[in-house]
């Protein structure tokens, strides 16, 4: 039985070198490639026929978008509507990914960290220079709450601080976590399946026990890729708010 | 195609066609929230005004786009200036509303959350802020160890940062639950204001 960490393994199917790093064409490069392919069909056939009254695909499409749109005003305002193609990809994105990886024999992408961190990364860098563009040196009074007593600002400020340095770590850690903890899960209860099948006696009756955590199991993994999509796409529109409304 | 085609017109039946043609009437209506139809029947009047949209502004779209936000946490139809003058009189139309009116409140009440959803709500924001917990102390640890190995002060700063970025998670979570304290209160205020209303 192979290992349940054996899905995450990364192989070159076509090993490239640019100026002396790895850029090699990878399973994780080809399901991310597959979740931009499925984006676009999904995009294509809800825009191809643009209508007053939507189609099916149409209606998908912008019930998708305007459920982004929504959660941008709910927790930016109007100015965030520039940053609504940028969220939507990404929730679009992060969505696909992890609804991609469900797929038997297929890889998760967003169960890497570097994959998720990229992202965060990114978006940490973005809010960095939306807020430093939109409100120059008066960016740092984010670090400095409200009515703070002069003697604890030192404190506050570091606190603060750590606390804005931990951001993109938390983004990226709770969606790779998620996803690696459920495939896991998966693998190790398939395993469970496949053990009780080959030994003797009445134990493959056992077999039917964990099957049946399987089923269950996916069931909680379909939400999960979709919760965590969400809270991804949620959270970089919480952070985006703090650079662009500043709310102290 | 053709669920799409009854659903729409089950839209226009919904509300009366002496409306129709003249969506500035229905704007006014939802300006004056003093007016006998405002507080009751808001929600329904907004759900005819995106149905119009649908089919009177001629846009490609399912009213979503039209909509803007305005800070009062109202979605806002812009539609054209309100025509001075013009009122609802028809009894026949103020029964379509009415009739309309109960249905919305009806499907509002369909979609409230139910207290499992709530629940697993509360257990995901409390997931999400015990991680921020472990990864800010993490991170203030990191922070102090780095500071560390530059001033040579080992294990001092690592302790203090770490204590910081304790601190720090600790904080998200009180500022958290103080925000929470804040909308439940609203809520409160809001439910008690449109009890008085009725």
């Amino acid at each position: 039985v192979a290992s349940p960490l054996e899905q995450f393994e990364i192989h070159r199917t076509l090993p490239l070198s640019v100026a002396g790093y790895d850029a090699s064409f990878t399973n994780a490069s080809l399901f991310m490639a597959v979740a931009l392919l499925a984006i676009w069909l999904f995009m294509w056939l809800g825009t191809r026929n643009a209508a007053i009254v939507p189609g099916r695909w149409q209606a998908a499409v912008e019930g998708l978008h305007e459920f982004v749109v929504g959660m941008i005003d709910e927790n930016i305002g109007p100015n965030g509507r520039k940053y609504a193609p940028f969220i939507f990809s990404l929730f679009l994105f992060v969505l696909v990914a992890n609804l991609i990886g469900l797929i038997p024999y297929s890889f998760t992408v967003t169960s890497h960290v570097a994959v998720t961190f990229a992202f965060a990364a990114l978006i940490f860098i973005m809010c960095l220079v939306i807020g430093f563009a939109r409100h120059g040196l008066h960016f740092f009074t984010l670090f400095v709450p409200p009515q703070t007593p002069v003697i604890l600002l030192p404190l506050i400020i570091l606190i603060e601080l750590i606390s804005y340095l931990s951001r993109p770590l938390t983004l990226s850690v709770r969606l790779f976590a998620n996803m690696t903890a459920g495939h896991i899960l998966l693998k190790v209860f398939a395993g469970f399946i496949i053990s009780l099948g080959l030994a003797g006696g009445v134990l493959p009756l056992l077999g039917i026990l964990p099957l049946g955590m399987n089923v269950a199991l996916y069931a909680l993994e379909l939400l999960v890729a979709v919760v965590q999509a969400y809270v991804f796409a949620l959270l970089t529109c919480v952070y985006l708010n703090d650079s662009i409304n500043l709310p102290h | 195609m053709i669920g799409m085609a009854s659903r729409l017109t089950l839209q226009v039946r919904a509300f009366p066609r002496t409306w129709l043609p003249a969506p500035g009437n229905l704007h006014r209506r939802i300006d004056r929230r003093d007016g006998p139809i405002a507080g009751k029947h808001q929600g329904a009047i907004r759900q005819c005004c995106i149905a119009a949209s649908l089919t009177f502004a001629g846009r490609p779209s399912n009213g979503a786009g039209l909509r803007r936000f305005d800070p009062r946490g109202l979605f806002v139809l812009p539609i054209a200036a309100p025509e001075p003058g013009i009122v609802l009189t028809e009894p026949e139309s103020q029964r379509d509303l009415d009739t309309l009116g109960a249905r919305v409140l009806a499907a509002q009440a369909r979609h409230a959350p139910t207290p499992h959803q709530v629940a697993s709500g509360a257990l995901a924001s409390g997931t999400r802020y015990a991680l921020e917990i472990a990864v800010a102390t993490m991170v203030g640890g990191a922070i102090g160890w780095q500071l560390d190995r530059w001033l040579g002060s080992r294990p001092w700063l690592a302790i203090v940062f770490l204590l910081l970025g304790l601190a720090a998670g600790f904080m998200n979570l009180l500022r958290a639950v103080n925000r929470e304290a804040a909308a439940l209160a609203r809520d409160d205020t809001a439910n008690a204001g449109k009890e008085g209303d009725t």
